[in-house]
């Protein structure tokens, strides 16, 4: 037996419990408290049941969703998320190259005999400059192994998630409504949400991967172009000061570009973490105990 | 000395409810305001309450008894035979099998690559530098312009690889971080299980005797008290029927196994490039890597010739190449012919990047164990807590 299955068929265990001794307790209890006590686990039953059926709906509702957004199911829409964060860490690996490039131009001409000590000097003074720029592409990529790492997880783990937030939802006298609303919101939002991280940062920062790239490879190009053109009537100092100031230019957009996705990646985890709060709600999960005919929290 | 055991705890209970009865009966029955003769008999209703409780809190260990010898397994068997078996810790010791060795591994196995890259990027620097001072050593002239160069690209190498190592590094920070955190915490539940185990009963007969306090004072705390040293000794040795199933041990194990087959041949590798005098002859069936070191000269039946074309192909030739570059790589080619120059960056990125198996286990093994203790035993408990306490919980 699976673990879907265990967790499903104890779920409908717990149900059966809270309603028999609901009805016990309704029919046979002298106490009017105790009996109130009995209706209380009649109609959290009656959740139960209800809940299971929106386990059920969750998967076709989520997948809609997918497909809406991705023409796509879930493996589909996931793997463009892997795409997407592979391209960004990419983005950085490319970031991280660029600052250190200059320095290790100078450094490698100083080493030839040529730098007169200017150039390691310089080489330093550069490295300093970008430091800040360093930390952010740094942070930046660690945060998006870690999401990439929680992507991995959520694309099968939800439903481990969201059965064990059911189980302990259906527990009897609503003593997990609480825990089990939370842990199913959590399951349910970031399935759903995290594969459409991307698509929201690219058309916030309106800026593609491959728009970044193409802008990367045209200085680069400009810079070669400039060499070959010049090599013969250019003083060398002056072809090393324009690969120098070509290289350069473009660092501080592309670190901006990062800043800003990086910026608009936690914008989204705050989105995600509103919709989580609401739905947890939703469930019943603030403590709030929602009388019937209300959804899920009754 | 007095000791805190199960039974004097239960002897002192007892008496707590014979004084909550005699104090509730003398203030009951003296001609005393109204408001106090009511307190008191809500003592005398209180220490009959309690006295119940003394005997159910009693019943627990016989009742584990009975179900013991009617064949439903003894919980504190289960510590032994299930729990701490899955945790893979014997005396308070961690083995090497189990979970716990197996997140172990996989963080020594990240930080043996940082560790490998940072190596190979010494040595293949220090190679460099070595070839310049044999030179110098040996006389030999040579132009500066050579030497220039050298040390140039020696400088642009080593900047490069120092890019790599933090890229490398970055991509492995997140596991490099969760993985302890999720080996102590699961290394603090066997300490948890131990202590629960062995003094679940006195934590009980403890909770009994808070709870019998007079005037209501200790109803919570010693109705919690009880509930959870219930709840948690018999749920603990549960928890790996529980997460077990979900966990993705088994492909965490080979996501381990492969970082460890990258990192031999690697290590390999390092290992002719910085003693050239060690070489491997025969192929470990197993790992399908070189591992065995020797003079192939001594053993019998091997020309010098098939000696030097070993030791040439071995380090100078592929072999050598494609071992270092794969764990540069990230274990992906095996053949540098296979990296084309237009390699597409998302693809290596996917390549270098922690295997799925070991990422998917460490959430796991963060979150299902936390779930199950925190959460769910946690919220069993709660309820339980409410039921003994009754309206004074409240």
């Amino acid at each position: 037996m699976g673990f879907a299955d265990a967790v499903v068929a104890m779920i409908v265990a717990l149900t059966g419990i809270s309603y028999y001794i609901g009805v016990f307790l309704t029919s046979t209890a002298s106490s009017q408290r105790i009996r109130n006590v009995g209706k209380e686990m009649l109609e959290d039953s009656g959740t139960s049941i209800a809940l299971l059926a929106f386990i059920a709906g969750i998967f076709a509702v989520v997948d809609s969703v997918f497909r809406l957004v991705y023409g796509t199911g879930a493996e589909g829409a996931y793997e463009s998320a892997f795409t997407w964060i592979d391209n960004e860490l990419t983005l950085v690996l490319t970031g991280m190259l660029r600052i250190k490039m200059i320095p290790i131009l100078l450094e490698s001409l100083e080493a030839t005999g040529y730098g007169f000590g200017v150039f390691g000097i310089l080489a330093r003074f550069i490295e300093r400059q970008m430091t800040l720029w360093s930390v952010l592409f740094q942070t930046y990529g660690a945060s998006l192994s870690l999401i990439r790492a929680w992507v991995i997880f959520m694309r099968y783990g939800w439903i481990v998630l969201l059965l064990t937030g059911a189980l302990i939802y259906t527990f009897p006298a609503s003593i997990g409504r609480t825990a089990g609303g939370w842990i199913m919101s959590i399951s349910i939002t970031f399935y759903a949400l995290l594969p459409m991280m991307g698509v929201f940062v690219e058309i916030m920062t309106a800026v593609t991967f491959s728009e970044i790239f193409q802008t990367f490879q045209m200085s680069a190009e400009n810079v070669y172009t400039y060499i070959l053109a010049n090599k013969a009537t250019e003083n060398p100092e002056n072809i090393a000061a324009y690969v120098v100031s070509g290289l350069t230019s473009g660092i501080g957009d592309f670190g901006t570009i990062a800043l800003l996705r990086f910026i608009f990646i936690g914008l989204y985890f705050a989105i995600i973490g509103g919709v989580m709060f609401t739905l947890s709600r939703a469930l019943g999960a603030t403590g709030r105990r929602v009388r019937l005919p209300g959804l899920p929290g009754g | 000395m007095f000791e805190i055991t199960g039974t004097t705890v239960f002897i002192l209970g007892y008496v707590l409810a014979a004084i909550n009865y005699y104090v509730g009966l003398m203030l009951g029955s003296f001609p005393l305001p109204k408001r106090i003769r009511s307190i008191g008999w809500g003592m005398v209703e209180d220490s009959g309450t309690y006295a119940v409780l003394l005997a159910i809190c009693a019943t627990p260990p016989i009742v584990l008894q009975i179900f013991s010898a009617i064949g439903f397994g003894n919980v504190d068997a289960l510590y032994e035979q299930v729990l701490y078996p899955w945790l893979g810790v014997k005396d308070g010791l961690a083995l090497k099998t189990g979970v716990l060795s197996l997140m172990l591994n996989g963080f020594v196995q990240l930080a043996l690559i940082i560790f490998t890259l940072m190596l190979a990027s010494i040595i293949i620097l220090a190679a460099l530098r070595g070839i310049l001072l044999a030179i110098q050593f040996a006389a030999i002239v040579v132009p500066d312009a050579v030497f220039s160069a050298v040390r140039s690209v020696s400088k642009v190498l080593g900047g490069i690889m120092g890019v790599y190592i933090s890229y490398r590094t970055i991509q492995y920070t997140p596991f490099l971080a969760l993985l302890p955190m999720s080996w102590f915490s699961l290394y603090a539940v066997y300490f948890l299980a131990e202590f629960i185990r062995i003094y679940w009963a006195s934590i009980m007969g403890l909770g009994a005797l808070i709870f019998g306090i007079p005037f209501r004072i200790g109803r919570k705390l010693g109705a919690s008290l009880i509930a959870i040293s219930l709840v948690f000794y018999v749920g603990l040795p549960l928890m790996p029927y529980f997460v077990e199933p979900a966990s993705r041990i088994t492909s965490a194990a080979e996501s381990v196994k492969k970082l460890q087959m990258e990192l031999q041949r690697a290590t390999d590798a390092l290992g002719v490039w910085a003693g050239p005098t060690t070489w491997p002859t025969t192929q470990d069936p197993q790992l399908n890597i070189n591992r065995e070191w020797g003079n192939p000269a001594d053993e019998p039946g091997v020309s010098s010739t098939q000696v030097n074309m070993s030791l040439g192909k071995y380090v100078y030739g592929w072999d050598t190449a494609n071992s270092m570059f794969s764990i540069i790589m990230g274990g992906g080619p095996q053949n540098v012919s296979d990296v084309s120059p237009t390699l597409d960056p998302p693809e290596y990125v996917k390549r270098v990047a922690v295997p799925e198996g070991l990422a998917e286990f460490t959430f796991y093994t963060i979150l299902l164990p936390n779930i199950y203790l925190w959460t769910i035993l946690i919220t069993i408990a709660a309820g339980l807590a409410k039921v003994l306490a009754g309206r004074g919980y409240f």
